[in-house]
């Protein structure tokens, strides 16, 4: 699939041990199996769903993952705060290309959140 | 007050620009109707009945005269005239069009105002004491907080996208006026055994359908922790609140769910990590720059002291010395002037653009051009010289801007209600002028002396009808208006909620009934006994009683 890797439109294979989060799914009690994971799933095509950004920073920072953080379902409007939460791998909703989401990134070039 | 960097101009320019953008992908359908008010709400742009309403951030009530006389042009250009202060220390206008809303927020940004996180499920405007910095009972200035976590909250990525609104209210001073006890993070400046300043940190406070008095979550925090701290809070709430239910989704229900003692936990199973991150410590550097911000407006030269000096027969000037002017000042030979927003026959906290273009022009000549709005919905002018109070109340005069009814029975609270809100149950606003018109005896008024009435449209409680002495919530009964009045509530230090007095009462009856309950206190007072105390006192029992039996 297409995806948006370090700001920049590629062809990327889901990794087939990759594992989809829920929003609802306790991370740390899975910690020891998705650490192991190449690639973890979320799904941030619930526009308001706003969990998976919390996860996916947890995942970042308190539990150190490393693997690729693959984003599904992003749009012009949030594209950049799944990239700030931690998510290196971006898939467009499927009313985008990612292409279409790229201009998206900079619409605000400077934040007030430093650690992000 | 605090004034904007480059960085801080591009971020609400960007934001202006980003809005415009939304606007126009809305209007050739990239984005879709729920995506667009998912969008729009989080630059304080709802739909409501009639038309869109906008929300613009004042953020802890502070404006100076430059941003109020913009608030005019605003209100004069783009709607019918007027604005709406409200409870939040927000300015709101009802009837904007939904093409020129990128225009206002272009030309707010030239003043240093927007409307950033106004509205939706994130982190609101911060709110805190209108008297910050000015009152004698301040342990620290509560401002150069709320700037600082106005910053981190502003375009938080991780908290866009929260189970539902966040409110922070933050006070330093001893006497609570910012609500604190009511908010989904309340902050008090406190000083512990050692001197040292810090935060006490509650959580899950609010009003609304499940009113909850917040609860102490860190009863010392260090200053340098407090981003820290409070980022931990939201990412908790944000992964374990309730989605499924947007009643059940406020922190409060959360932390009552799981015990305040097990929220604490989590909270700090996160904090034990996010404490050690550098860039979210709060150094000594950063707080003393931030409060260099804050100083003290320039003074202008010669200042007199005492009112008492100034010989002036007016019986109406007299009044409003005793009700509208705040004496207690940090700085010698000031006070606070409040500008009542309740003037009979207006709705509670409107303005007109005349009214703000003359409270700018004002603010400049007596106030060291600085203004803030209060909780109440009401306006100070922090800087006055005691020396000009006379002419101060003279111009305010000529602009129906000296009722002298702070902290009366007719400086209520009232939310929109039916006239302009979706959700209400009930009229309010022409209810706040029945009760206004019944009591406008300024002579009556001070008899009965300070107390607070709250009234709402709804169960959601925008106009906190549990925090107030007296509190009347619109209910519907089978498509009639009626209202639920409770009393004992409180906002500030003994924040309590109010106990139902019995069962609704129709809307002919309502006034009537409120005549009762404070009949029955005037004669029932011990002394100079406030109201709020003879119902600690007394129970409600004898006001029910009393109310009850005449209807
Ligand atoms: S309390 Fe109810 S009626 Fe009043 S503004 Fe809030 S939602 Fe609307």
């Amino acid at each position: 699939m297409q995806v948006i890797k370090e700001r920049i439109v590629i062809d990327y294979d889901l990794p087939e041990s990759a594992i989809k989060i829920e929003p609802d799914t306790d991370l740390k009690e899975q910690l020891a199996t998705l650490s192991e994971a190449p690639a973890l799933i979320f799904d941030f095509s619930n526009y308001e769903e706003g969990r998976p950004y919390s996860q996916t920073r947890q995942l970042r920072t308190r539990f150190g993952f490393t693997g690729d953080i693959v984003a599904l379902g992003a749009r012009k409007d949030n594209v950049a705060m799944i990239e700030r939460c931690g998510a290196n791998i971006i898939s467009a909703h499927e009313k985008y290309s990612a292409d279409d989401l790229l201009p998206f990134f900079e619409e605000i070039t400077d934040y007030y959140q430093p650690n992000y | 007050m605090y004034q904007y960097n480059k960085h801080d101009q591009q971020s609400i320019e960007q934001r202006a620009a980003q809005f415009r953008g939304q606007v126009e992908r809305f209007k050739t359908g990239d984005i879709d109707e729920d995506e667009f008010r998912a969008l729009r709400l989080r630059n304080g742009l709802y739909y409501q009945i009639h038309a869109h309403m906008l929300r613009i951030a004042i953020p802890y009530g502070v404006v100076n005269a430059n941003q109020m006389r913009m608030f005019g042009h605003i209100c004069r250009t783009y709607d019918k005239g007027y604005g709406h202060f409200t409870t939040r220390q927000n300015l709101q206008i009802n009837w904007p069009e939904l093409e020129d809303v990128p225009s206002i927020l272009e030309e707010l940004a030239t003043v240093q105002v927007h409307a950033i996180q106004t509205s939706g499920n994130c982190i609101r405007n911060i709110t805190s004491d209108h008297l910050a910095g000015i009152a004698t009972d301040e342990i620290e200035d509560p401002r150069p907080y709320c700037e600082i976590l106005r910053h981190w909250s502003t375009f938080h990525p991780e908290f866009n996208w929260l189970p539902r609104k966040f409110k922070f209210a933050v006070t330093g001073a001893i006497e609570d006026r910012a609500a604190v006890q009511w908010h989904d993070i309340g902050l008090r400046l406190v000083k512990n055994d050692d001197g040292e300043v810090g935060f006490q940190v509650l959580v899950g406070g609010g009003m609304g359908r499940t009113p909850v008095i917040g609860k102490v979550i860190c009863e010392f925090l260090e200053k340098r922790y407090i981003k820290s701290y409070v980022e931990s809070i939201l990412r908790v709430y944000n992964l374990h609140g309730r989605r499924d239910n947007k009643y059940k989704a406020r922190i409060k229900i959360l932390v009552n769910a799981m015990g305040i003692d097990t929220f604490r936990q989590e909270v700090e199973a996160e904090w034990e990590l996010l404490k050690q991150d550098p860039s979210l410590w709060l150094e000594q550097e950063e707080i003393d720059a931030m409060k260099a911000q804050f100083e003290h407006p320039d003074e202008s030269p010669k200042v007199s002291s005492s009112i008492e000096g100034i010989a002036v027969k007016d019986n109406n000037y007299d009044l409003w010395l005793s009700r509208n002017v705040e004496q207690t000042h940090v700085l010698d030979g000031y006070c606070a002037t409040f500008i009542s927003l309740k003037a009979q026959g207006e709705a509670p906290g409107d303005a007109t653009s005349e009214q703000m273009e003359a409270i700018a022009d004002i603010a400049e000549k007596f106030s060291r051009s600085e203004i803030r709005v209060t909780h109440e919905q009401n306006l100070v002018l922090p800087y006055v010289k005691t020396s000009e109070l006379y002419a101060l109340w003279m111009e305010l005069n000529k602009h129906e801007l000296a009722t002298p009814n702070i902290g009366t029975l007719n400086d209520m609270i009232c939310c929109p209600g039916l006239d302009f809100c979706s959700l209400a149950n009930a009229t309010t606003i022409p209810l706040a002028a029945a009760i206004n018109e019944r009591f406008n005896d300024l002579d009556e008024l001070h008899n009965i002396g300070n107390i607070k009435l709250k009234m709402s449209g709804c169960m959601n409680a925008c106009g906190h009808h549990h925090a107030g002495h007296i509190g009347i919530l619109g209910v519907d009964k089978k498509g009639k208006e009626w209202y639920q009045i409770t009393l004992g509530g409180s906002a500030e230090n003994d924040s309590a909620l109010g106990k139902r007095l019995g069962p609704a009462v129709k809307k002919e009856e309502l006034v009537g009934a409120l005549d009762t309950i404070l009949n029955v206190y005037l004669e029932k007072r011990q002394q100079d006994e406030s109201f709020q105390e003879s119902v600690n006192r007394l129970g409600i029992e004898p006001f029910k009683e009393q109310v009850y039996a005449s209807h």
